[in-house]
């Protein structure tokens, strides 16, 4: 596949028209059958997420597909672990409010599943790819069945990054998992 | 009443939020929401939508969904399963 990237930098406020302009460029790109509604979801996924929990006023779309898939996501926003404190649930830190993120704990509602990356994680794992995720001082890295901790410099927002194989993906059977 | 989405693309819950507005100010018994122009639905907004028609149902109102493609009819239907099961979660 020729080497293709795609970089915006836009107001949240604007992030419908964001993800149109983003769909439309992923239309002209002939993608492997289900990767590309892989990523269609994804995006959606992480955009839903920076509307409805973030408090940003900017956030960022990177992406490079070669051989492989490279996107990152990311916002100026509260970050996840002050979301969840926002609406009385009290992650102890960094690391514990995107372990709550990716078991499906829902930001919005105590009672209701958070699928955004908690279904992120599982797909990124089925493709074979890596999973990273940024905000306040904590860094995960999740690859396969390994989750990697690290401290890092204090990080406004929440930044997400993949790195996945491009390839065929049986996208609507492992989603229903 | 008939209702057809323009947009091609649907992620925000706002646009199944709208979408209860412009009901409610109908007296019809069944709406049809016509989705022949949409490419895709986030599951934020398929969430949203299937618990506004819940919630009609309960006021004995109809929705019946128009022109999902084959894409859309997958995802609605894993979204409605997922729903169902974190029912019975919460249920035991």
């Amino acid at each position: 596949m020729k080497p293709v990237s795609y970089k915006k930098d836009f107001l949240v406020r604007n992030i419908q028209k964001e993800f149109e302009n983003f769909s439309d460029f992923l239309s002209q790109l002939k993608l492997p059958e289900g990767f590309d509604q892989y990523l269609l979801y994804v995006v959606s996924e992480l955009f839903t997420n920076i509307e409805e929990h973030s408090e940003a006023g900017r956030a960022k779309i990177r992406m490079k597909i070669n051989k492989n898939l490279f996107l990152v996501i990311e916002d100026t926003g509260i970050g996840i672990r002050r979301s969840y404190l926002k609406r009385k649930i009290f992650p102890k830190d960094d690391f514990s409010a995107i372990d709550f993120a990716l078991s499906g704990l829902s930001a919005k509602d105590s009672s209701k599943r958070g699928f955004g990356l908690y279904s992120i994680q599982n797909l990124t794992r089925k493709l074979d790819g890596q999973l990273t995720i940024e905000t306040g001082r904590a860094k995960i890295v999740i690859q396969k069945n390994k989750k990697e901790y690290q401290k890092i410099a204090p990080k406004k927002g929440t930044k997400i990054t993949i790195n996945a194989p491009i390839k065929k993906f049986a996208f609507y059977k492992y989603l229903e998992k | 009443m008939k209702i057809k989405f323009e947009k091609k693309y649907l992620i925000s819950r706002n646009d199944a939020k709208i979408l209860k507005e412009e009901i409610a100010t109908s007296t019809e018994k069944i709406v049809i929401l016509d989705f022949s122009n949409v490419i895709f639905c986030s599951r934020s907004f398929i969430d949203e939508l299937i618990s506004l028609i819940e919630e009609l149902k309960q006021k004995k109102i109809s929705v019946k969904l128009y022109g999902l493609n084959d894409s859309l009819q997958k995802l609605f239907k894993i979204v409605s399963h997922q729903r169902k099961e974190i029912q019975k979660e919460i249920i035991k």
